[in-house]
């Protein structure tokens, strides 16, 4: 074989040259994007060094992976369900408690008997599950079942079960939740919760989050504080300057009023608990109806309400009449002055009684 | 769409790959239908302002041309037009009860008619920077655009377009023209650019968020806790704005597109004049160059041979500029009087440092330079006073929160503020660190990282195509994927629960 030298060509080099740059260059990029998602695994390799986990896995992952109850299931109320067979139950917080008196309610209507689920400080999301955890496993098949809620409460699933209220949900929650996780899921990590949760997964982020988060909170307790103060300093924090009445603009009552995406209903309610009590409640062959309650009187007139709001409430109420739910608002009655209410939006309980009557007598299609 | 969330991710993937396939007039419709659906993508009704903008600024800039004699009739219209629109959905409602108050003051009782509009995010950016457009055609500085498409992605392109940084159409216009070649050691430090973007959004300004609304949100804090939410805000809005702005560029880089850098340390300024040159730039030269300028040219022609109260015509001139500039630059951030008087007091403090700048220098002069740390400190105390005047929008708190005494509070409210002020220290401790690196005189953290800059400091033209020839720095690029992925796993362990919208959206 011969072989024969070639001159090279100086264009041709120099246009490989720079194709072969070009190519090292996409190389790099690749490499960043790489390392960029090859980083975080090293959060798995740090969790080793953590300290070992003790706790239950919590029935909310969403809200907290870890959960001890501070109480238990209340297996009870199935029973007195069960025992009572009522022809009505109510269900709602205070605004329901300091409302409508279940014996007065009783005697007006002579029926079996009403069954209250009055607990306070609770949410759409603890009415939900006495729906499908307390009521529809007692067999109980009440003529209807009534729920009291406020404003955006039946489509904001994240309305107390937080905080101070996250213990209340023991009583009333299985140990597991996955229908109610998902909705909250999709509140507290949008509506991709599940790449969020395979993110976890991947990465062990919540298990790395877990120690590191706390480690960096607690630091800089030993500049501001010595001994006892030291450890006390974050509950004397919440529980004396920045408990509820140090805030500002506090509303007359404990929930503000909601700007243009809470009364956003199309947007929300199948991020809510709504769907799931009607779906519940139909497979159990229950009907179901909501009472909005007046919140407190402005100025001697029923309260203000944005445009947002009162097209939120129509579209509220045409959602439940197609779904076969009765709606009742008691915005605007001129029986409900503010000379009846207490503090907040709570009724006074002189009036209880007068509220009940007015109940019954404006609400002929609930009770017949 | 905001940037932090997965919707935003599958957009920019999607958008940019499709960009790089298409020839360049349609990579500029793809970049205009891009940027209407992420604008529009909650509140689709916000397009019909957008719109309105860019046609009523594209024909008043060619009637310019065309009409010449009848310039500033159409000047007239882009202004009444752009202004008009901006005061009725920012302005409207301030103004009545403004008007509504003052009534009331003289005995007349009117109940002001209300606008119950949601503010459209973003328009104060682009309406700006669509106006500069008209001004710089009316002044001659440019020449008018044929191209309808063209200018609609100047003034809507979407990285910038809901919090800047307001580019000139000088810049931005002929980059929406010129061909866009894809550079993959730009892409590369584009990446960084979002990385550091996102981490300083999700783990430093929304974790130090929360302590600033924790203490704005009480009735009556005390010296030490008004003043740790005052630092948590402050940098707050630092981060927040800048991630915003580092996110943006990082973005438009990927589609070829250099957009203007928004801050330059601004926490290690050492005087009003020096805090203006790196905070907020392209708002900041805007006013300069539209308002400040022109009003100063136009004094100048009266005042120039004045002297008053001792002061020489040139610093009446300076004054009176600087304070109106300074009044309507507030008032651009807010239709609140809160944003006034910040405008008012930062102008107010450019004044005092223009009539104290001979003093300045002739300390200088003695060796004042190692003044440079504490005038640096006394810088950031007098900007922290700002950000209380504009985080407080209440002017009666505001006036209680400025007499307060640090010996009133009670030993619980001292740790509490003092263990409020180190928690927002150590999750800023990464942007101080920055600022150090910078200060010293080392390269920037990212910018070390980033080759933006060519051997002689000149920043490179984000369409040269030189670095894609050039051998890649492979330890650089190693790094650079390292601190990207470590800024990642930050960001997951360490983003703040609280996801707060960026702060500059409401203005």
């Amino acid at each position: 074989m011969v072989r024969t030298s070639t001159v090279p060509n100086p264009q041709t080099t120099r246009t490989e040259l720079g194709e072969r740059q070009t190519r090292r260059q996409f190389a790099s990029l690749t490499l960043v994007l790489v390392t960029m998602l090859v980083v975080p695994f090293g959060l798995r390799a740090l969790n080793m060094l953590a300290p070992a986990e003790t706790g239950t896995p919590s029935y909310l992952p969403a809200l907290e992976p870890i959960w001890e109850r501070q109480m238990a299931f209340d297996a009870n109320v199935v029973a007195d369900l069960k025992v009572l067979q009522a022809d009505y139950v109510l269900i709602g917080d205070s605004m329901a408690g300091s409302r409508v008196d279940p014996t007065d309610l009783a005697n007006l209507l002579d029926p079996r008997g009403v069954a209250p689920i009055y607990y306070a400080a609770t949410g759409s999301a603890f009415w939900y599950l006495a729906i499908k955890n307390w009521i529809v496993p007692s067999q109980t098949h009440p003529r209807l079942i009534i729920i009291f809620f406020r404003d955006e409460n039946l489509t904001d699933p994240m309305f107390r079960v937080t905080g101070m209220y996250r213990g209340q949900l023991d009583r009333v929650a299985r140990d597991h939740e996955g229908v109610l996780n998902d909705i909250l899921a999709a509140h507290t990590q949008g509506a991709w919760f599940r790449v969020h949760a395979f993110a976890d997964r991947l990465f062990q982020v919540e298990r790395a989050r877990r120690w590191v988060e706390p480690m960096l909170v607690s630091a800089p307790l030993d500049v501001a504080a010595r001994g006892k103060a030291r450890r006390s300093l974050l509950d004397r924090m919440n529980t004396e300057l920045f408990k509820l009445d140090a805030l500002r603009q506090m509303a007359p009552a404990d929930m503000a009023q909601g700007d243009a995406s809470t009364y956003d209903f199309r947007r929300n309610v199948n991020r809510s608990v709504l769907p799931e009590m009607l779906k519940i409640a139909r497979r159990a062959g229950i009907k179901l109806a909501f009472v909005r309650v007046q919140r407190r009187p402005e100025g001697g007139k029923p309260p203000a309400q944005s445009s947002e709001l009162q097209q939120y409430v129509r579209d509220l109420k045409s959602y439940l009449e197609q779904n076969g739910a009765l709606f009742h608002d008691d915005w605007g009655d001129a029986d409900q002055p503010l000379s009846i209410y207490a503090d907040g939006d709570h009724v006074s309980s002189e009036f209880r009684r007068q509220y009940t009557e007015n109940f019954v007598r404006k609400n002929p299609a609930f009770f017949r | 769409m905001i940037f932090h969330s997965l919707e935003f991710l599958t957009f920019f993937v999607s958008t940019v790959t499709v960009y790089w396939m298409l020839p360049h007039r349609w990579q500029n419709v793809l970049l205009l239908v891009a940027s209407y659906v992420f604008y529009g993508w909650v509140h689709p009704w916000f397009l019909a302002l957008i719109f309105a903008t860019t046609f009523i600024d594209f024909w008043s800039a060619l009637g310019m041309e065309r009409w010449p004699e009848h310039r500033r009739r159409f000047l007239w219209l882009s202004i009444v037009t752009n202004f008009g629109l901006l005061g009725s959905f920012k302005y409207f409602n301030f103004f009545v009860d403004n008007v509504a108050a003052t009534a009331a003051l003289v005995g007349w009782h009117v109940s002001p008619p209300v606008l119950n509009i949601l503010l459209p995010i973003g328009i104060s950016f682009y309406t700006f920077q669509s106006m500069s457009y008209t001004v710089d055609v009316y002044w001659g500085h440019l020449k008018a655009r044929r191209s309808f498409l063209e200018m609609a992605v100047f003034v809507s392109f979407w990285p910038h377009l809901v919090a800047g940084p307001i580019m000139r159409a000088s810049n931005l216009l002929p980059q929406v023209e010129g061909e866009r070649r894809f550079s993959a050691p730009a892409a590369r430090d584009a990446t960084l650019l979002i990385a550091w973007g996102l981490f300083k959004k999700l783990v430093i300004a929304d974790n130090v968020g929360v302590i600033a609304n924790k203490v704005f949100a009480l009735k009556a804090p005390d010296f030490y806790l008004l003043w740790a939410g005052v630092f948590a805000f402050c940098i707050q809005i630092y981060a927040d704005f800048s991630a915003y702005t580092d996110i943006a560029r990082g973005s438009a880089r990927w589609l070829g597109f250099e957009l203007t850098s928004n801050f330059d340390h601004p926490y290690l300024a050492t005087g009003p004049t020096e805090f203006w040159r790196r905070w907020n730039i392209s708002l900041t030269t805007w006013f300069r160059d539209y308002v400040f300028l022109p009003m100063s040219y136009a004094l100048s022609r009266r005042l120039d041979d004045v002297r008053w109260l001792g002061l020489r015509g040139d610093v009446w001139i300076y004054a009176i500029a600087t304070q109106v500039t300074f009044l309507l630059s507030g008032l651009w951030h807010g239709a609140n009087w809160n944003y006034v008087i910040w405008g008012g007091y930062h102008g107010l403090l450019l004044v005092v440092a223009r009539v104290m700048s001979p003093r300045r220098k002739r300390r200088r002069g003695r060796g004042g330079r190692w003044l440079a740390p504490l005038q640096g400190v006394g810088m950031f105390a007098l900007t922290c006073v700002g950000w209380l005047i504009f985080r407080e929008t209440n002017l009666s708190m505001l006036a209680r929160d400025l007499v307060l005494s640090p010996f009133a509070s009670t030993p619980l409210q001292k740790q509490a503020g003092v263990y409020l002020f180190v928690l927002a220290l150590l999750y800023s401790m990464p942007l101080w660190i920055q600022s150090a690196w910078a200060a010293l005189g080392a390269p920037d953290l990212t910018a070390a990282l980033i080759p933006t800059r060519d051997v002689h400091g000149k920043p490179l033209p984000a369409t040269s195509p030189a670095p894609d020839e050039a051998a890649p720095r492979w330890p650089a690029v190693v790094s650079q994927g390292c601190l990207c992925g470590l800024l990642f796993a930050v960001v997951l362990i360490l983003r703040s629960r609280a996801s707060l919208d960026f702060i500059y959206f409401q203005f």
